[in-house]
């Protein structure tokens, strides 16, 4: 019989710990159209997009301009890019991150490719 | 010497600040900077590292604006197994401001042919390789908001000739009309590869139909048709939306583009339902397709995120076809401002690979990540690899060390940096 209360409340607390592990994270409150990721130990983080000649690397050279659209992060882990000033239109995006990693967005459920790799999709209006 | 004239081009682009440029009008803005990567790399050898790669690349570019100009000269020093200087990037464009406005530009190395679509772009970057394009322009508009382009580029004897124009927002409606021919001679014999788009996409409150047209001219079947509705959603609310996209993506026989937009006598009718929340990190999506002409492109994809207020991180990715390949990925990271750790199962078709990943960010500018992966049988194929990072201002550096089961270990030194 003990052994079986045991047994329960040890499930009881894995089920609990599970479920903590899926309850969604609140996006912090918006100011105007803006990417987020929340990355806290990142070391820096850049947007490459359609919109940017994919950080100039499509350009000549080849050159990821270091600077171009890097995000910037605040005390709690998100990096944002205000992307408010971009004509209406659909990009393709991804996130580079501590200046070799390609992620796509996590919480962007559209998809497409870009020289094959998975990157996110945006749909910015007019 | 190399290095001594990389250095004195540096330093003139450091000194500008000093320098009078009084000559310059108030109103126009004056810019410059010099990008710099410098790599190395190499393998470990006999217990020495030996370096089989070195390279420095400094780019120095010069930039004046105002309403009415527009100029932009990019130099280049590229020092690796030879060294040379280049005129990388340029461009003069003029602006008779007013309405109408007219304009008229020279180009180098500057005007990639891109036509964006609908996900994927119609033509893609990278269509013609951008070293050695000469462009020239004429562009207008202003007249009911209209504006276009016509834009002449030669590139290795070929000849790019590029019309774009497009409508003001109406509204409900935008219109935008690109038509690119490329007239070859010299890379492949006599070829002429011709894409007329018509893009079209409105807003009607409720839905948001996009539709993109393309044609060629001379045969038939030279004609392709994408189109999708979206910002339809059934489901509302301040906590998200699930927005459900219907879409179609035929082309003709004969239809031959310079990108993954359209492919040859595609027929595919796809309909999409993606989740996304306002308030949370957490979206949905799944995407089926159906190929009327064969099975290849018959499927279902599907792909889930979420961020976990405990600082987990989920990816999800499936992708089923229907010829029998498949693939997925699931991922988990668990991050906080000093530590992350995550685990990825990748499995593609009958192999499957786990890859293990931790990193440590001693400051917030530096983070150093280990990651470890292996097939899931008996031939496991190990791989390890490990970066170190860092972000000082304008300057990122990368070290990292890779090593595959079947090869020495190697290593890569990078430095970038944009200094004004």
């Amino acid at each position: 019989m003990i052994r079986i209360i045991t047994s329960s409340i040890v499930l009881l607390f894995l089920l609990i710990v599970g479920c903590s592990l899926f309850i969604p994270r609140e996006i912090p409150p918006e100011q105007g159209n803006r990417l987020v990721l929340w990355l806290p130990g990142a070391s820096s983080v850049q947007v490459l997009s359609d919109w940017n000649e994919w950080g100039s690397s499509v350009a000549a050279g080849g050159t990821i301009n270091p600077v171009l659209d890097r995000m910037e992060r605040d005390e709690s882990g998100y990096w944002t890019l205000d992307i408010a000033g971009l004509p209406g239109g659909v990009y393709r995006y991804v996130y580079f991150v501590n200046g070799y990693k390609w992620i796509r967005d996590p919480v962007n459920p559209e998809t497409a490719a870009f020289e094959g790799r998975i990157v996110s999709v945006i749909m910015v209006p007019d | 010497m190399n290095v001594s004239f990389l250095a004195s081009i540096i330093l003139f682009a450091g000194s500008i600040d000093s320098m009078d440029v009084s000559i310059i009008p108030e109103n126009w803005i004056f810019g410059y900077d010099c990008l710099i990567d410098a790599s190395a790399g190499g393998k470990w050898i006999n217990n020495h590292p030996v370096i089989d790669s070195t390279g420095i690349d400094a780019a120095v570019s010069v930039r004046i604006e105002s309403q009415e100009v527009d100029f932009l000269a990019t130099g280049a020093i590229q020092s690796d197994s030879i060294s040379r200087v280049l005129f990388r990037r340029g461009r003069g464009s003029v602006k008779w401001p007013g309405t109408p406005w007219i304009g008229a530009g020279v180009y180098l190395n500057d005007r990639q042919p891109f036509i964006a679509g609908l996900s994927n772009p119609v033509v893609e970057w990278g269509w013609v390789d951008i070293d050695s394009i000469q462009g020239y322009g004429l562009s207008s508009g202003g007249i009911l908001g209209f504006r276009g382009e016509y834009l002449i580029q030669l590139t290795h004897g070929d000849t790019l000739t590029q019309l774009d124009v497009h409508s003001p927002w109406m509204g409900f409606l935008g219109v935008d009309y690109s038509r690119a021919q490329l007239r070859t001679y010299d890379s492949i014999p006599d070829e002429n590869i011709i894409v007329n788009v018509l893009s079209v996409r409105g807003d009607f409150r409720y839905f948001s139909p996009w539709l993109i047209v393309a044609g060629a001219d001379g045969e038939q079947g030279k004609w392709a048709v994408s189109g999708e509705i979206r910002e339809y959603s059934p489901f509302d609310t301040r906590w998200g939306s699930i927005e459900i996209v219907p879409g179609i993506h035929f082309a003709g026989n004969n239809i031959e583009f310079p990108g993954s937009a359209f492919v040859s006598g595609q027929k595919v009718i796809t309909l999409g339902a993606f989740l996304e929340s306002r308030r949370y990190f957490a979206s949905a999506g799944i995407k089926g397709m159906v190929d009327l002409e064969s099975d290849s492109l018959s499927g279902v994809s599907a792909s889930a995120g979420l961020i976990s207020r405990a600082g987990v991180a989920w990816d999800v990715i499936f992708d089923y076809y229907a010829d029998g390949d498949y693939r997925t990925v699931i991922s988990s990271v668990t991050s906080d401002s000093y530590a992350s750790a995550g685990i990825a199962v990748e499995i593609i078709n009958d192999s499957s690979r786990v890859t293990g990943s931790a990193s440590y960010s001693p400051r917030d500018d530096v983070c150093a990540e280990l990651t470890v992966s292996g097939d899931i049988d008996d031939s496991l194929q190990p791989a390890c690899g490990l970066a170190v990072s860092t972000a000082l201002g304008p300057v990122t550096g990368l070290v990292r060390i890779d090593w595959n089961y079947a090869d020495s270990p190697s290593f890569r030194i990078d430095l970038r940096g944009l200094l004004k």
